[in-house]
């Protein structure tokens, strides 16, 4: 899955919301927008997936 | 979806602000005057205001009866808008300055994109205008 941040502008506001990250890497891709905006954080919202285990897969038993 | 933030922000990067200046479609890089130290505005006689800014539209580019118009760099680095009553009435009132800082907004992420490398387009979902940034690596 493409990982995007989707910007909603209005109203003085930003809206920021990462998609298709999990845990610590939404943190990292959000937080250097919030320092470019120099924003004050008025909500934070974790949507489920931030908390999904990050699952790598090996193939194994197979020497080079 | 991962995480969903929302934020107010402040004025700080005087490019963004000029280049959304530009983009409100009403003035012309030559006449947005930007200075690194802030210098005199002036009245709609020609007079000498107290107030100064380092980002300045002089007042014939502003309206008929208008004060000239300025963003002053404030000692925090952020910029705040120098708009005279009068012209408050007239057309540069809160809806005109969130639409500067919505524009300053748009700019600045733009800006931020180029720096990290990653593309950006416009979309629109439910109507609303949304940016979208497509993160590599």
């Amino acid at each position: 899955m493409s990982k995007t941040i989707r910007f909603k502008i209005h109203g003085g506001r930003v809206e920021i919301e990462g998609e298709g990250f999990h845990g610590p890497a939404c943190d990292a891709a959000i937080s250097r927008f919030l320092r470019a905006l120099a924003g004050e954080v008025q909500q934070i919202q974790m949507k489920p997936e931030y908390y999904q285990p990050i699952v790598e897969t090996q193939e194994v038993g197979q020497d080079a | 979806m991962s995480q969903f933030v929302t934020c107010t922000t402040v004025i700080r990067d005087p490019q963004c602000l000029v280049a959304a200046l530009l983009k409100l479609g009403r003035w012309s890089e030559e006449q947005i005057e930007v200075h690194s130290e802030a210098v005199a505005l002036f009245g709609y006689q020609g007079d000498k205001r107290a107030e100064t800014s380092e980002i300045v539209i002089r007042r014939q580019h502003v309206g008929l009866a208008s004060n000239d118009l300025g963003f002053k760099r404030a000692a925090d680095g952020t910029y705040q808008a120098v708009i005279s009553e009068y012209d408050g009435r007239h057309g540069y009132d809160e809806a005109w300055l969130t639409r500067v800082v919505d524009g300053y907004n748009r700019e600045r992420i733009i800006q931020e994109c180029q720096l990290a490398g990653y593309s950006y387009q416009v979309e629109t979902r439910n109507g609303e205008e949304h940016m979208v940034a497509y993160v590599t690596g």
